[in-house]
């Protein structure tokens, strides 16, 4: 099996305290990952560390096979979308989407036909010439995500992508990401504490608590057999992972 | 009703005393540099040009706008160089800029004429020849610390994970900053520019000490009013006073723009 992604005994200290602990992790092409765990975990540092924004203590990341851990973020080409989107306030809408590809010397025919393809993609082509400050919630997290898929790499990485949205929106783009990732055949890596979003949209999940993996399997996995009474107690606030196979909110994000 | 009307008449005579006190001595200054006789007394002589043309004409007077007016480009080009580097490096290490701040502060509120004197002394030590030049430095070293605290006010209100976004994109530090923080922070960094512009156009006491006979605008009239005062004092002077307030103008529009942007 191939793992585009693997994560090995990563640890990681703050200030003395243990926020990651011998953290290992396999990620298989094409399939939606999340990591699941509540506020505090340790989530978004594994992100950080993923990306070279933060170096971990120990542990090796590989991407493909290659081991990644010492690069600079930019050599790493793993994009991710951000829990606040990070989205440039003084660039555009097509600007903030064009961004990385400008980096990449590509021509322009080559990026514009590319910005059309992910506008359509995202059906934010109405946005293209927007400032972000005038953009709904929703309509941010789009161009986010627009940002990060035009680099057409293998991975992103999605930090927390919902919060913050109403239910119906943050529904809808689920639906959206969940096409898109069909579609393109990306891997996606989430990180997210609402236990809903994890069993709607993931192929895996990764308990995690006190920087440690207490569980990595299918929700239904999860659901039917956790390895502890933490993943049995944290699992339980969202009944659809006792019943997938009831779960309205799995049907939808399935198409 | 009526008491309200009181406090109105109040607050109003309180405000226009406040303005008088401000700026009466600036209209003043402006007013008998029309003054016809060479010698100034209390009654207005009006008016005449000759010695806003005599200052005009005067090649050190000319020389002295022309000192006044590189020293201030060069030492605020050189304090926001030095600034906004050193504020992007604080903003992006907390531990740093925590223990730093407070010695930044130090240059701001030295007293004018101990750090003028200090420039001196290091003059002396290192043998150094007075000179614009060395102005400049003094300048530079004395204004970059307040640019660092103007430019890292705006900093902080930045998100902090825009550096971080930029480089997964596939930004070095480098075109972060050039791309990302400069744009963002382009009225701050001219705002600031005119700040030092400003300071360094109308400093006297480090231009005295160590400034040698090159001498800068305000020491022209420093020196002027040491002999005898003629009203071309007042015309440089209200010279002076103009390009400051055209400076200041400026500085607080482009602040407005942006307000309103």
């Amino acid at each position: 099996m191939s793992f585009i992604l693997s994560l090995q005994n990563i640890s990681k200290s703050f200030t003395g305290k243990q926020v990651l602990n011998r953290v290992c992790l396999d990620i298989e092409e094409g399939k939606f990952v999340t990591i699941l765990g509540p506020s505090g975990s340790g989530k978004t540092t594994i992100l950080k560390i993923i990306t070279g924004v933060e170096n971990s203590d120990e542990g090796q990341v590989l991407f493909k096979g290659n081991d990644i851990t010492e690069l600079e973020p930019q050599e790493r080409r793993i994009p991710m979308v951000w829990q606040n989107l990070a989205l440039f306030p003084h660039l555009d809408v097509e600007k903030n989407i064009i961004f990385g590809l400008k980096l990449r010397s590509l021509g322009d025919d080559e990026i514009k036909s590319k910005l059309v393809t992910m506008l359509d993609l995202l059906s934010i082509s109405h946005l293209r010439g927007r400032d972000i400050h005038s953009l709904s919630g929703g309509e941010r997290q789009r161009v986010a995500l627009a940002r990060a898929i035009i680099l057409n790499e293998p991975i992103i990485l999605l930090d927390e992508p919902f919060t913050g949205l109403d239910y119906d929106t943050a529904a809808k783009i689920q639906l959206e990401l969940k096409k898109v990732q069909r579609e393109l055949s990306i891997t996606i890596l989430m990180v997210t504490h609402h236990q809903y979003e994890a069993s709607v949209l993931s192929d895996k999940i990764a308990i995690l608590h006190e920087g440690i993996i207490q569980q990595y399997g299918t929700p239904q996995d999860i659901a039917t057999n956790p390895k502890n009474t933490f993943v049995e107690n944290f699992v339980k606030k969202a009944d659809i992972f006792f019943h997938p196979e009831d779960g309205q909110a799995r049907r939808r994000a399935d198409g | 009703m009526h008491n309200k009307n009181l406090k109105n008449i109040f607050w109003w005579f309180i405000i226009s005393v406040g303005i008088v006190i401000l700026y009466l001595p600036l209209l003043a200054n402006l007013i008998f540099s029309f003054h016809q006789r060479q010698f100034i007394s209390y009654t207005l002589e009006c008016c005449t040009f000759q010695w806003w043309k005599g200052a005009l004409a005067d090649p050190l007077f000319i020389s002295t706008i022309f000192n006044s007016i590189l020293l201030g480009l060069l030492s605020s080009f050189f304090a926001i160089l030095i600034g906004l580097g050193m504020g992007f490096f604080l903003y992006r290490i907390p531990a740093v800029r925590n223990r730093l701040l407070f010695f930044l502060f130090i240059p701001a509120i030295t007293p004018p004429l101990l750090a003028a004197f200090i420039f001196l002394l290091t003059q002396n030590f290192m043998q150094i020849n007075p000179s614009l030049l060395y102005v400049m430095f003094a300048h530079v070293a004395v204004f970059s610390p307040i640019v660092v605290i103007l430019l890292l006010n705006k900093f902080l209100t930045l998100n902090p994970d825009l550096e971080s976004a930029s480089k997964n994109l596939g930004a070095s530090t480098f075109q972060s900053f050039r791309s990302i923080f400069v744009p963002l922070l382009f009225t701050e960094i001219v705002g600031t520019f005119l700040i030092v512009l400003l300071m360094s156009w109308n400093e006297f006491t480090i231009v005295w000490f160590v400034g040698g006979t090159q001498k800068t605008l305000s020491v022209a009239i420093w020196t002027m009013l040491g002999s005898q005062v003629t009203p071309e004092a007042y015309a440089i002077g209200s010279f002076l006073t103009i390009i400051s307030i055209i400076i200041a103008a400026i500085g607080l529009k482009i602040y407005r723009i942006k307000e309103i942007l």
